[in-house]
């Protein structure tokens, strides 16, 4: 599903030059539940990044899908990031002076969809979270598990093959956390999504399929 | 999309508050500037009822009599009148003069000298002018009749004693300049308590005093008879006002200098001379410099407000930018392409605009309605003066508002998406 090959990304700077990611060779199959843990700056957040699409790599290859995305323009990478992939972050990074629907509703307004289709998608994933008496509601009358879990509806309301999660529960309390993380396996188990997620938490990554370990940018096991 | 912008900018209305006033209360503003400067431009647009290009004031004076040029053996030192006539018909026959005329005692044209008069009939009484020319007047000045024939029937009218009246004086006393002429109108002159009636032996197209004025009511008397100015003193050349129509193929912009050298000899006779020669449009730049002053004035009022805007817009959506970069990023994770957020923007700036240009019409409406806005006589179109003022105001502000946030949008469509979510 995912393959990176001989991956590099350094950022530079006029004195300095930071090696954030060194030759990492990785492969994601099809529905599986990938945890990547390490301490922090060793490059998780940045591989999830290029991987995502949200950031490109120095050298090597990205491939997902079967599609090298590494040479795709920017309307290609826009257009592949709505239909294929799908963010969870920490943070939640949803927009505030919208409601809950209309924050589910965001990866469809750069897609042709009528606006009835993307208000019934984006009701019928709030209910599949558990959410639908929250529709009208604003991110600042929810809880940070209710949050996340607005965030994971909206991250799976395109129908995407894979969902990029960097560290879902960060901001969570362990109650919470264990809530999102059941929200999670339900989607790898019973949707057969595939699910890469950074965590620092090494009972949640026991819970994956499998789990890589990145040092100073290197992949250890 | 364009639904979703609706709802963040009611959702953020607190944040909006000072660019929506902003831009509500700048689009009123250059609305009035805007029509203001739409209707004196219709004002201008309009026929003036008389044509100065060609035309030059030939300015004459006489010797006094303590001067040592005063000439004592004079012919016509004591009918300076007949002197005058002499050199009419010099100057009526210089080669480069096409035709000439006088008038008495005001200069009227773009001058700001007037005779008054008062037109009336039993229910109406306008203020207008009194104007004594003699007949070649409406050729000089190429004053076409009401109905937009040559000046022939006009110079007839005064030849057989009649006046002229102006086509806005036959049309408020008679309805209509076909019906007016053959008819009497009570007229009182400046400084005259007793009306008289005149006949209306024609009637001139409507005639406005200079470029942005209305069209006014006045009358045109012959100045006086041949024989009366030759027994008039030397003095009758320092009330006498006389223009020359010059051919236009010898009109160039030093004809007033080479005029004046050229025809010193002749033009000086008993004790008149030649003072000088000045081209009408001197006097109508002359007249005109207030106006055009004040339309200056708006100009820089306009530029003023857009700029105004143009700060406004620029600083809120830099601002506006910054803080949500993390928003933009996140929409790009979501799908959006640079030109998506670019657009985005865009759009968001334009339904602050069409949000704030409502209130703004419905104001603008009631300025209108309470008569706040330019007043004019002109019957000009309502719908097409509150069209050309929005239309035009919102061109500005529109244009203002891309330009204001062409920065911030295109720094927004260059943001690295992970950088912004990073932040976070």
């Amino acid at each position: 599903m995912i393959t990176l090959t001989n991956l590099e990304k350094i950022y530079r700077t006029k004195e300095i030059e930071t090696v954030a990611l060194e030759n990492v060779n990785l492969t994601v199959n099809k529905g599986e539940f990938l945890s990547i843990m390490g301490p922090s700056g060793c490059g998780k957040s940045t591989l999830l990044n290029i991987i995502g699409l949200l950031d490109s790599p120095t050298s090597g290859s990205v491939e997902i899908a079967g599609t090298n995305t590494v040479n795709m323009n920017d309307k290609q990478l826009a257009t592949f990031r709505n239909q294929k992939l799908g963010f969870v972050f920490q943070s939640f990074h949803l927009i505030n002076s919208l409601n809950v629907l209309d924050n589910v509703e965001l990866p469809l307004l750069y897609r042709k969809v009528s606006a009835k289709e993307r208000r019934a998608a984006a009701e019928a994933v709030l209910e599949k979270v558990g959410l639908s008496h929250r529709m009208r509601h604003f991110p600042t009358q929810l809880s940070g598990g209710q949050c996340q879990r607005v965030a994971i509806a909206r991250a799976i309301v395109g129908n995407p093959a894979i969902i990029l999660a960097d560290e879902p529960t960060g901001n969570l309390d362990s109650k919470m956390g264990a809530e999102v993380m059941e929200l999670l396996h339900k989607l790898n188990k019973e949707d057969g999504r595939t699910i890469v997620m950074v965590t620092h938490n090494d009972e949640q990554a026991k819970q994956t399929s499998r789990t890589v370990r990145f040092f100073d940018g290197r992949q250890v096991m | 999309m364009l639904r979703m912008i609706f709802i963040q900018l009611w959702n953020e209305r607190k944040g909006n508050v000072l660019i929506f006033l902003e831009l509500l209360v700048v689009s009123v503003f250059l609305w009035y500037m805007v029509d203001t400067l739409y209707v004196n431009y219709k004002e201008y647009e309009r026929p003036l009822g008389f044509d100065i290009s060609h035309v030059y004031h030939v300015r004459l004076a006489t010797v006094p009599q303590s001067s040592v040029d005063y000439d004592t053996t004079a012919i016509h030192s004591h009918y300076g009148g007949g002197d005058f006539l002499t050199l009419y018909d010099r100057l009526a026959h210089n080669p480069s003069v096409e035709s000439v005329c006088y008038t008495s005692n005001n200069h009227f044209h773009y001058r700001g000298s007037n005779s008054f008069a008062t037109f009336k009939n039993d229910s109406l009484a306008r203020q207008g002018y009194l104007r004594h020319v003699d007949p070649a007047y409406f050729r000089v000045f190429r004053v076409k009749t009401a109905h937009g024939e040559s000046w022939e029937k006009l110079e007839q009218a005064l030849r057989d004693n009649q006046i002229v009246v102006t086509g806005t004086v036959a049309e408020t006393f008679f309805g209509d300049a076909g019906k007016a002429e053959r008819k009497e109108i009570w007229i009182t002159d400046q400084g005259r308590t007793d009306s008289m009636a005149y006949r209306i032996g024609a009637v001139s197209e409507p005639q406005r005093y200079a470029d942005f004025s209305s069209y006014d009511y006045a009358y045109y008397k012959p100045v006086g008879t041949e024989e009366a100015f030759r027994n008039s003193s030397a003095g009758v050349a320092d009330v006498l006002n006389l223009f020359i129509r010059v051919k236009p193929a010898a009109d160039n912009s030093r004809f007033a200098d080479d005029f004046t050298r050229e025809m010193s000899q002749q033009m000086r006779l008993g004790n008149i001379y030649l003072k000088e020669v000045i081209p009408m449009t001197y006097y109508r730049n002359e007249f005109l410099r207030s106006w055009v002053d004040n339309i200056r004035m708006y100009a820089s009022c306009i530029l003023f407000f857009l700029l105004n805007v143009f700060l406004g817009i620029i600083g809120t959506f830099w601002f506006r930018t910054q803080q949500r970069s993390s928003e933009i990023g996140l929409r790009m994770a979501m799908g959006a392409s640079r030109r998506n957020i670019f657009r985005h923007l865009f759009t968001e700036g334009f339904v602050l605009l069409g949000i704030a240009f409502v209130p703004a019409a419905i104001i603008f409406a009631n300025l209108a309605y309470m008569e706040v806005t330019t007043q004019t006589e002109m019957q000009l179109s309502i719908a097409a003066r509150i069209l050309w003022g929005m239309g035009l105001t919102l061109v500005m502000i529109g244009l203002m508002v891309v330009i204001g946030m062409g920065f911030p949008a295109f720094r927004a469509m260059r943001m690295q998406p992970a950088d912004t979510l990073h932040d976070e």
